[in-house]
């Protein structure tokens, strides 16, 4: 069943966020407008409830697709931080309640959480806050917190909320099969899903580009000094998406499992090599505000830091190497 | 018109294989078992080198096992085995620092292009033999004035009574000092213009009268690679391999064998290892660099298992295969360097650490140019994308 659910779900997903994302979208979203018709039609379509028995009662694995099509198509919309939310609550017991949910991705100060990715939009926000002896599960209404709006590089929403004032509406232990850096790990996943997304906009952007510009009387991808960087923006795309689909299947089977830092890692080394090359073969119209290589190539900017940056996850995994031993090197590995 | 679209890309991705089931992981503690009691006899060198590393006896015992020609049918002495079972037992290889050199190169493209293209004769009498470790094979393409243009192939091979004579020259023939047959590609009919055109390959029995082989030493003072001269040595008729004239496409489908295996990204494995039983888990340079390796390696392996799979159900895999042997050798090729970045150790071979330093910095200048250079393969994918 999880295969044929995959493909028909990588299908729709592909139909409705390549027919309802385009240079508008984004746009408009970048200027502060919510994309309320793409949010409706992916409520609609059931992506923000897929963990809903219910409804499609389905699992990590089967919801990898719905969130690779969203993010080639970078899709200006909270849906991988709803997902994370909706199956968070789920876990704790708690009923996930309706519209855009977010993520906390560091409440160990409650009046004071930073960078929350769509704050403003959402309508309730999970946090894991952590505890002497256990951590807990918490669900804000958004409209009960004081929100200070920030944005990122790529103008996305990512604000300051204020819950000194008023407490969550529910609260749970955090199951214990979870860890309680449970929001970081799925957070540094998901944006690795979305940077292989970007990194494979940046790639068919540059190729299309390659082959229809001329200089010097031939198309400039006829040079090899161009093709070769085509091929690195290549071998970076698969990467990326290699390490991102490996470490998704891996979190599905186990929320502890650190191929989410592999992930994030790997889809951050290969944001800093795309974005150069994308940009770098684009040339001067890709440094421009008008022209939509920025899309992708300052949202890696962005979630390349966020849930953890590449030197963050590198450390705590090399710490473990150290500390397991080159005798276990490779066993860790397999 | 659309924002994206991805389908039509004309590079597909590399999907993941499927986890490896239970059986899989049985296998691998089999050969774990068995490494654990023959490799560590070995100095640190020859485990640096693994599979650029010779002992015959060794590949006998191996092909004991089974785990030579493992994906081969039964009748020639294969044990129909899947591809991912093979390249479990070529990782731990590897990781293990297992001198597997005397039958990586038969077990990875001359048998099984035997098997796709040979006589039904060569499959009886070559392949068993293979499976149990006893024949080496090397690999004739390259030649003095040919290396990445291979096509421009110069060595020739004429039809005279009952069999064809070979002459000229293969350059960079590694092991062929010690391997029982070459598969090599000649010219059987126009010239090196012709380029593609009238080129055939051929399994070469290197005892036979007529060919010279001088070994040529390497930076490193390693006798690996030679010079393997033709003097009009007559092979028998049956020696051809595949069709006169079909050189050209059996040679792209053995490279592809040649480029995504797991020897693409852990020929500096075992320098790793050293490297962590001398790091210190409070220098965070070290950590985070060791961190980053990490991440590299399990995602190479996921993109080299991927291409495994797809070499099991038969798909074309030239351009994976390309795209994991660049990111791989650029990967085992930093590593030495990033080391020393770690330790600046002088190189002067008092512990295992510098030792397998130096071996694998003089190695990996070859990594990126053995099987095809970083630029050709750069080209291949290049050209791929703009079609
Ligand atoms: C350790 C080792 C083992 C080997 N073992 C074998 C073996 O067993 N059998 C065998 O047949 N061969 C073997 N080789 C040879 C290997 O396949 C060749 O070295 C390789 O194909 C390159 O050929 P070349 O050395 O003649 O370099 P050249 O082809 O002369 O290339 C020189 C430089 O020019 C670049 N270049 C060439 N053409 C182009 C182009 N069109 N565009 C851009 N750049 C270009 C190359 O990338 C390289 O940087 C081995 C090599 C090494 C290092």
């Amino acid at each position: 069943m999880t295969a044929e659910l995959q493909a028909l779900f990588a299908e729709s997903a592909h139909e409705l966020f390549s027919s309802e994302v385009d240079e508008n979208t984004l746009r408009a979203a970048e200027g502060g407008t919510w994309p309320r018709a793409l949010w409706k039609h992916v409520e609609e379509s059931g992506y923000t409830t897929l963990f809903d028995d219910d409804e499609l009662g389905a699992t990590w694995n089967e919801a990898y697709p719905i969130i690779a099509a969203a993010s080639e198509a970078l899709a200006p919309i909270p849906l991988a931080e709803t997902l994370i939310a909706g199956w968070l609550l789920r876990q704790a017991g708690i009923e996930q309640p309706p519209g855009p949910l977010t993520i906390v991705p560091d409440a160990s100060d409650v009046a004071h959480m930073q960078g929350v990715p769509w704050g403003r939009a959402a309508e309730h926000a999970v946090a894991v806050i952590p505890g002497a002896l256990e951590s807990s599960v918490v669900l804000y209404r958004i409209a009960h917190l004081r929100v200070t709006p920030g944005k990122n590089a790529a103008d996305e929403p990512r604000d300051t909320l204020d819950a000194a004032a008023a407490g969550p509406v529910k609260s749970a232990a955090l199951p214990g099969n979870l860890p309680a850096d449970v929001v970081q790990r799925f957070g540094a996943l998901v944006r690795a899903v979305q940077m292989a997304g970007a990194v494979n906009r940046i790639l068919e952007q540059s190729v299309r580009f390659a082959k229809e510009r001329e200089q010097f009387g031939k198309q400039i991808g006829s040079y090899q000094a161009i093709s070769h960087q085509l091929a690195i923006l290549t071998e970076e795309k698969i990467a990326a998406e290699v390490a991102s689909a490996y470490a998704w299947r891996e979190l599905a089977s186990d929320a502890k499992s650190n191929a989410a830092g592999v992930a994030k890692i790997r889809a951050g080394r290969a944001a800093g090599i795309a974005t150069t090359i994308g940009h770098a073969v684009h040339a001067a119209i890709g440094m421009t505000r008008e022209h939509t290589l920025h899309f992708a190539t300052r949202r890696l900017w962005s979630w390349r830091a966020e849930f953890g940056s590449e030197s963050h996850w590198a450390r705590k995994l090399g710490e473990d190497v150290v500390a397991r031993g080159g005798a276990n090197f490779w066993s860790d590995i397999t | 018109m659309r924002f994206y679209c991805a389908k039509n890309f004309p590079v597909k991705v590399i999907a993941l294989a499927p986890p490896l089931g239970e059986d899989i992981e049985q296998l691998r503690k089999d050969v774990r078992t068995f490494l654990a009691e023959h490799v560590p006899q070995y100095s640190a060198e020859i485990r640096a080198a693994s599979w650029m590393s010779y002992d015959r006896a060794f590949s006998r015992s191996m092909g004991a096992r089974g785990w030579i020609g493992m994906t081969w049918p039964k009748q020639y002495g294969g044990h129909e085995r899947s591809s991912l079972e093979r390249y479990v037992v070529l990782e731990e290889l590897l990781a293990a620092g297992a001198p597997s050199g005397a039958h990586w190169v038969a077990d990875r493209q001359s048998g099984p292009l035997i098997l796709r293209c040979g006589t039904e004769e060569m499959k009886q009498s070559i392949l068993p033999r293979i499976a149990c470790g006893e024949l080496t094979f090397c690999i004739g393409m390259s030649e003095p004035e040919v290396g990445s243009d291979l096509a421009s192939v110069q060595a020739r091979a004429e039809r005279v009574a009952g069999g064809w004579k070979l002459s000229g020259t293969k350059l960079w023939t590694t092991f062929a000092h010690q391997a029982d047959y070459m598969i090599g590609l000649f010219r059987t009919s126009g010239t090196s213009t012709d380029k593609h055109k009238g080129l055939s390959q051929f399994v070469i029995d290197l005892h036979t009268p007529g060919i010279e082989i001088r070994t040529i030493r390497e930076l490193g003072g390693h006798d690996n690679f030679n010079e393997v001269v033709f003097r009009d040595a007559v092979i028998r008729e049956d020696s051809l391999l595949g069709d006169e004239g079909g050189g050209w496409s059996q040679v792209v489908s053995e490279l592809a064998l040649e480029r995504s295996g797991p020897e693409r990204y852990l020929s500096s494995f075992r320098l790793l290892v050293e490297a962590i039983g001398a790091a210190d888990r409070g220098d965070s340079r070290v950590t985070t660099e060791l961190g980053i390796m990490y991440a590299e390696l399990v995602t190479l392996r996921q993109m080299s298992l991927g291409v495994a799979a797809m070499l099991g159900e038969g798909k074309d895999t030239g351009i994976a295969a390309a795209v994991v042997k660049d990111l791989g050798v650029t990967f085992e090729q930093r590593i030495p360097h990033a080391i020393h970045d770690m330790f600046g150790r002088e190189l002067l071979g008092t512990d295992d650490l510098t030792r397998v330093q130096a071996v694998t910095t003089e190695m990996a200048p070859g990594f990126s140019l053995r099987g095809g250079t970083r630029e050709i393969l750069r080209s291949l994918i290049g050209r791929e994308l703009l079609r």
